[in-house]
């Protein structure tokens, strides 16, 4: 289901399946996220003077504030992230902390995406991981073999080499080798336990800290 | 070798993925269809504190302003305006009232909207309508143990009567009422289902009245259960 199809009232009906009650809420935030999608229609010069109507829903505890927004979010295939404005009165506190919001919004756009092209990409990436499983199992005679046909006498050693690649590759396939044992090298997942310590108000230099660490140390 | 395999195949998807497409796609995204839940809102409204270490809530307020007004943050995958992200606010306002916040911020945020509180028959619908409700959800879980849980009507009606009595009588936290009432109401049968041989359980008025008539008869131990 893609928001661009949905109408308000569509929007409405599918928040209904999850929360009861608060029509006019629904309908509110519904406009709201129609909005966006008229705004991105609009022609570019006026595009970017459309500003969204920000909103403020006002309701005691454990009615579906949040809940709206999240399945608004969730329908709309947006990222999202809630924050507790309280937080921020907190001691400690320093102005550039606000920042943050958008950082935490921007990885999860980031790891939305990334896991929507995974999904793009997977079979072709699990035609690759066969290949390579396969070149694991039975590493190549020669860098190039030639085509099947063009092959001589000379060559029989790699045409039954050829074969035994495809029989693999077919009880790979099945998954036959399932739970046959296999070596191999997987680099370490993730930095080396170290906690980077910085100062409140610059969490972004501690995080590229740590990514340049990552990145000295060796994938094994 | 299955897991050898999926292990290459992630390998092999993260070699297929263009990061720097992916940055470009969020950034796009983030900037376009993001959407902001600034919760508790009305904690940030009102006069400053005169007290104690609190930072001043105007400042907070005014430190805010600029991000929801529109400017660019500079994050590790590069500039994001915030021109077009969606704010949703919300709170209580029990104390303080939305015209506490200062100008500007009211102004960024057009759309008033207020919830009503949960009535006892909305708390009925709560229980059963939505997809995740929460008797669909014990159902689904009492199934794992091959136990089918039934509720009747009255049950169900007395448990939404339960809780409206409960957020009247003490602290009113809405639907989550429900689930402090469900747990308590259900403990014994979570607890008790995995040893005993039982195919089907009901569960009727008279039940939730005798499991729960303890709790909430004495008022003060209410508070700290229900």
């Amino acid at each position: 289901m893609k928001i661009d199809q949905l109408t308000p009232r569509q929007i409405v009906n599918a928040l209904d399946k999850y929360i009861i009650g608060q029509d006019k809420a629904k309908k509110m935030v519904a406009i709201a996220l129609r909005n966006r999608w008229r705004r991105q229609q609009v022609k570019e010069d006026l595009r970017e003077e459309i500003i969204p109507n920000n909103i403020i829903l006002i309701g005691p505890t454990g009615v579906g504030k949040t809940e709206i927004s999240r399945r608004l979010a969730k329908l709309s295939n947006a990222p999202f992230v809630k924050v507790e404005a309280s937080k921020f009165t907190e001691v400690g506190y320093v102005g550039r902390d606000v920042e943050s919001i958008i950082r935490d919004l921007l990885e999860i756009s980031v790891q939305m995406v990334r896991e929507e092209k995974t999904i793009a990409v997977e079979g072709k990436a699990h035609d690759h991981a066969i290949e390579r499983m396969l070149d694991t199992l039975l590493p190549p005679i020669t860098a190039k073999p030639k085509p099947v046909g063009e092959m001589g006498e000379e060559d029989k050693l790699e045409l039954s080499h050829q074969r035994t690649r495809e029989k693999l590759r077919a009880q790979l396939l099945e998954g036959k080798l399932d739970d046959r044992p296999v070596e191999i090298d997987v680099p370490a997942d993730s930095t080396p336990m170290m906690q980077i310590f910085s100062p409140m108000g610059i969490e972004e230099m501690g995080l590229n800290i740590q990514e340049m660490f990552g990145g000295m140390m060796p994938k094994k | 070798m299955a897991e050898a395999l999926k292990i290459f195949t992630q390998q092999e998807a993260q070699k297929l993925i263009d990061m720097e497409e992916v940055i470009r796609t969020a950034v796009a995204r983030a900037q376009n269809s993001g959407i902001v839940f600034l919760d508790e809102i009305d904690k940030i409204a009102g006069a400053s504190s005169k007290h104690g270490p609190d930072v001043s809530r105007e400042g907070v307020q005014r430190d805010l302003l600029p991000v929801v007004e529109g400017t660019s943050v500079v994050t590790k995958y590069g500039m994001v305006k915030t021109d077009h992200i969606l704010f949703v606010a919300s709170g209580a306002f029990h104390v303080s009232k939305p015209s506490d916040l200062i100008p500007e911020l009211q102004g960024r945020f057009p759309i008033r909207v207020e919830l009503n509180s949960l009535s006892e028959q909305e708390f009925i619908q709560i229980l059963t309508e939505p997809k995740n409700a929460l008797i669909v959800q014990y159902k689904a879980m009492l199934e794992t143990e091959g136990v089918e849980l039934k509720f009747t009507d009255d049950a169900i009606a007395e448990i939404a009567r339960t809780a409206a009595m409960v957020n009247a009588r003490s602290e009113n936290i809405g639907a989550r009422r429900l689930h402090t009432i469900m747990s308590n109401l259900l403990e014994e049968i979570l607890f008790e289902v995995p040893e005993s041989d039982v195919k089907s359980l009901t569960v009727d008025k008279k039940k939730v009245q005798e499991t729960l008539a303890s709790v909430i008869e004495d008022e003060d131990l209410s508070r700290y259960i229900l």
